[in-house]
């Protein structure tokens, strides 16, 4: 049985491209509303190619996305998906309350072929 | 005296992978002390926690579950630090699933045999906390749970690192406290339930530098060493 997971809202889309080995996507920054207490960028990788190795990035902005020092990350391949799934994201110790907030979604194809970026910033 | 910390990030969630990691914004200080946290949605799941300066870093505690439904596993790490820059930290989980990372770089802490003392509970029960008895004044504690159907918000005096947020099948809480005070009894508390549910959780207390022993004088009380506290009154053991 599952939690009561937290009401999660699709923020934006992550560029619906191809995304070449070596090559990295950045999404437009999204602003993150106040009392979001946390956010996370998704990727459907159902179409992925077995070798591929996938990096996904979520960066945070207190400044209005001048700069983005809280930088979060994972790295991932078809065979480590959840249900075709697989996300990085952040908890905040408290409900936002700064407008200036932003989150922006990074992906690189570090080995292996290349993908079709599917996925979704999200906030909860 | 206590510690500082001087560099908490927010929490990373991940799912879908074995390999997460999380960036101090700044750089780091030569001779503080940098603590991970971690949780997973497994039980006996294993990590591999590190950095590209300093290396793996030491498991200080690791508590799991147990098997059951919705089983988790947690642990607290930490690793003296020698760089100067703004650190990465690695956390690498034995099988993909779901799962938290929490990093902080604390210091004014001791520079050898920093552990204090650790705690971990876990497993299905109707009521979930740990407890130990810290040894050194001032220690810094660091706590990380997960279990099922729900979680309590942090104990009293401590500070909400993250959650208690849902993640998969578990929740996941995590919860500091700079400066513990004085030594004595530490107990910390996860939930309570009507029926036996299934949870991990653990705590790791950090000596401060000098090893915070001896005797602290607040605000009028004197506690010696054994955490016996005196208000108003002469102490007059050897402290």
């Amino acid at each position: 049985m599952g939690v009561a997971s937290p009401t999660w809202t699709v923020r934006g889309n992550l560029p619906s491209v191809t995304v070449a080995v070596g090559q990295t996507r950045t999404s437009a920054a999204i602003n993150v509303p106040l009392s979001v207490q946390q956010l996370k960028v998704e990727i459907d990788g159902t179409a992925w190619p077995a070798d591929s190795v996938v990096y996904a990035e979520v960066d945070v902005s207190d400044d209005g996305g001048v700069t983005w020092p809280d930088v979060t990350s994972i790295t991932t391949s078809k065979a480590n998906l959840q249900n075709n799934l697989c996300s990085v994201g952040v908890l905040f110790p408290a409900p936002n309350a700064n407008s200036s907030r932003r989150v922006r979604g990074v992906i690189k194809v570090l080995s292996g072929s290349t993908i079709t970026l599917v996925g979704t910033v999200s906030t909860a | 005296m206590s510690g500082t910390i001087v560099q908490n990030p927010t929490t990373a969630t991940f799912a879908g992978s074995t390999t997460v990691t999380k960036s101090f914004a700044s750089g780091c200080t030569n001779g503080s002390l940098l603590i991970a946290m971690a949780s997973q949605e497994l039980d006996a799941g294993t990590f591999t926690i590190s950095d590209p300066t300093n290396g793996t870093y030491a498991n200080d505690k690791t508590q799991a579950s147990g098997a059951g439904s919705n089983p988790t596993t947690v642990t607290v790490r930490s690793i003296q630090n020698t760089a100067t820059s703004a650190l990465t930290i690695t956390c690498v989980v034995g099988t993909s699933g779901y799962g938290t990372l929490s990093i902080f770089e604390e210091t004014g802490m001791a520079t050898s045999s920093v552990v204090d003392v650790t705690a971990g509970g876990g497993g299905a029960a109707t009521s979930a906390s740990i407890n130990a008895t810290t040894t050194t004044a001032n220690t810094s504690i660091y706590c990380i749970g997960a279990g099922y159907p729900q979680m309590t918000p942090p104990d009293t005096s401590y500070t909400t690192q993250f959650g208690p947020t849902g993640i998969n099948n578990a929740y996941h809480g995590g919860e500091y406290r700079q400066d513990a005070g004085a030594t004595g009894s530490v107990t910390l508390t996860m939930n309570s339930w009507g029926s036996p549910n299934t949870w991990s959780m653990a705590f790791v207390a950090y000596k401060p530098t000098g090893g915070g022993g001896g005797h602290t004088r607040v605000g009028g009380a004197f506690v010696n060493y054994s955490g016996v506290t005196y208000f108003g009154a002469t102490p007059s053991g050897p402290y």
